[in-house]
């Protein structure tokens, strides 16, 4: 086999037209749109304003809790959302710092592995802390339960709140079996390739 | 931190003189034209993003392989879900066959390498791919984060199971 030959044909290979297509800079933002809605590494500034809102929202639930200390759905959700909105930010953080094309392959590797364990660490620390805080806030409120499920008062909010735990429910399992990622078996495959790299 | 009009040329300069090599990669990690013509852009995406950060510490072309490596070994992972498996012996019959070079057109080594190569680990595939462009050692080093010495002995193996692969083209 000669190698020679092969390096050869390789680097003729490519065909580029005298015209070469450099993207515009509405080329280049209408990729970045699609990277963002279509993919799971990117979107990190979707990322920091989703955890701006959580936390906004997070505050007013517990500025209203204060106001009217009866009502301790309130409370609940502002937990809720300020739990969420604090994870999501340290997801930003790391996000952000990891999601680096430019560094070579064994950190790239390396930090794509922990990029998705942070991943699924997350989502197993908004389940548990949602147990938690749920646990909490009935455990404070003992001797009002009406007042957290009182159908005239907080009803509304039960109705906001539970289709919003089944959309994050589907996000979970749309993520773990059907996103072309499929977190767990992204998480085995770049084990795998961590473990080929450490071997050296 | 670029100047937007500094930037704006740097990026067209470092895309216009390195078409050919991302053409290359974008090639081999695109199953398709379209695909392909997608990762370009998302490489290009990526550079255009990273011109900031360049920090001069490595190679202007190493840095850009770094970026259009990662980019398409990220690429093909959300894609080979999709992918057919590939089998690298599959390829061409032909009758008479002495040696490789002789055995295939040009265009069928080029495919039969694509897919000899993609049989490899993540990491064989791209110093094979860095191999092709004719990098050094030290530059597949730079690029991987290997060391010297494990990019040659990898790069030894891993040329070892393509000629292996070729055989049985011939046989």
């Amino acid at each position: 086999m000669n190698w020679k030959t092969l390096q050869e044909d390789w680097q003729n290979s490519a065909e580029v037209s005298a015209s070469a297509k450099i993207p515009s800079a509405s080329q280049l933002n209408a990729t970045r749109e699609k990277m963002r809605f279509f993919e799971y590494d990117n979107g990190q500034q979707s990322a920091l304003i989703g955890s701006i809102c959580l936390g906004l929202l997070g505050i007013m639930a517990f500025m209203a809790f204060y106001l009217e200390p009866q009502k301790m759905m309130l409370l609940f959700i502002g937990g809720i959302l300020s739990l969420s909105a604090f994870l999501q930010g340290i997801r930003f953080y790391f996000f952000r710092k990891w999601t680096q094309p430019q560094q070579d392959l064994k950190t790239y590797y390396s930090y794509a592995l922990k990029k998705v364990r942070l991943a699924r660490r997350t989502n197993w620390t908004i389940g548990a802390g949602l147990i938690c805080w749920t646990g909490f806030v009935l455990w404070i409120a003992k001797d009002q339960f009406s007042s957290i499920f009182d159908p005239t008062v907080d009803a509304r909010v039960l109705v906001v709140l539970f289709p919003f735990l089944l959309i994050v429910g589907l996000l979970v399992w749309y993520y773990r079996t059907q996103h072309p990622y499929q977190i767990p078996e992204l998480e085995k495959e770049l084990e795998k390739i961590v473990a080929d790299f450490e071997s050296d | 931190m670029l100047d937007p009009a500094q930037k704006r040329i740097t990026f067209e300069r470092l895309l216009v003189s390195n078409q050919q090599r991302i053409r290359r990669i974008c090639r081999y990690y695109a199953d398709t034209k379209t695909d392909e013509e997608d990762l370009y852009q998302e490489i290009a995406l990526q550079i255009w993003d990273s011109l900031d950060r360049f920090a001069g510490e490595a190679k202007l072309e190493t840095y850009l392989y770094r970026i259009a490596l990662n980019t398409g070994m990220t690429h093909l992972r959300k894609t080979k879900r999709r992918a057919q498996p590939i089998d690298p012996t599959a390829l061409p019959e032909k009758t008479e066959m002495p040696p490789f070079e002789e055995t295939l057109s040009q265009q069928e080594r080029i495919t039969w390498l694509n897919n000899a190569i993609k049989t490899l680990k993540p990491i064989d595939q791209t110093l094979l791919l860095l191999f092709l462009e004719e990098k050094s050692y030290e530059e597949m080093a730079d690029v991987t984060g290997l060391s010297v010495a494990n990019v040659g002995a990898r790069l030894s193996r891993a040329r070892q199971r393509l000629s292996k692969l070729a055989q049985q083209i011939i046989s």
